[in-house]
């Protein structure tokens, strides 16, 4: 799932550790989030949600898989 | 934040990004898992347990159980094991998701290694007719604990 977190953070001027305290999680679980390799749970998406004021859809892209041949 | 000697603010910069698991803190079962309070919990509370364990179990198998009733070696044995549990339950209630979900998978990878290791020794403890002390198979929780460290690591590492 594509997301814009590292924009939004970018924007605020916050660092990953200082948004990761913001959310009450690990700077490694910002840092897998930005990177695309871990998908929050909902209840942490929300959190990203109210944290950035932005709404869901701005966030984060979900992607379909490829369709299989 | 004060940058390395000869790096460039690209290479600060990545550093900065870049997800440094804390590797020993991830490790538990009294040998690592100083980092964090939480690990120095579960670390204190499974070698406490353990140690309940190794008692109670002496306790039922020779002579000095007299100054106590057996009940008491024998509350011991599934009260230290039902410790455990919770001690493990409380730890991981008290990760974040991601670290949570990592020590899962590597609980997971741990239990599958310990069954194999439980299945291939008794196998060949049978085929070969070995006579084993029943000592030798606390090994076996060392080796299962050996293998989910190494799966922590592997798995923290695919999240940097």
């Amino acid at each position: 799932m594509k997301n814009r977190i590292r924009v939004f953070r970018a924007e605020r001027g916050w660092s990953q550790a200082e948004l990761a305290d913001r959310l009450g999680v690990s700077r490694q679980t910002v840092n897998a989030i930005e990177n695309q390799r871990y998908d929050p749970s909902l209840p942490l998406a929300f959190e990203i949600e109210r944290v950035f004021g932005r709404p869901l859809q701005e966030i984060f892209q979900y992607e379909p898989p490829a369709a299989r041949p | 934040m004060a940058g390395r000697p000869g790096q460039t603010d690209d290479q600060e910069r990545l550093h900065a990004e870049e997800s440094d698991w804390p590797y020993a803190s991830l490790l538990i079962f009294g040998f690592f898992g100083t980092g964090t309070p939480q690990g120095k919990r579960l670390a204190w509370r499974t070698t406490a347990l353990m140690a309940v364990f190794a008692v109670s179990a002496v306790g039922l198998s020779d002579g000095f159980r007299r100054p106590f009733p057996d009940v008491l070696w024998l509350l011991g044995l599934p009260g230290s094991a039902v410790g455990v549990g919770w001690a493990y339950g409380t730890y991981l209630g008290s990760l974040d998701e991601l670290s949570r979900a990592i020590q899962l998978r590597a609980f997971a990878f741990a239990y599958g290694a310990a069954m194999a290791l439980v299945a291939t020794s008794v196998t060949i403890v049978l085929a070969a007719g070995l006579r084993v002390a029943p000592m030798s198979l606390l090994a076996l929780p060392v080796l299962a604990e050996a293998c989910r460290g190494l799966a922590l690591v592997y798995l923290a590492r695919q999240y940097r």
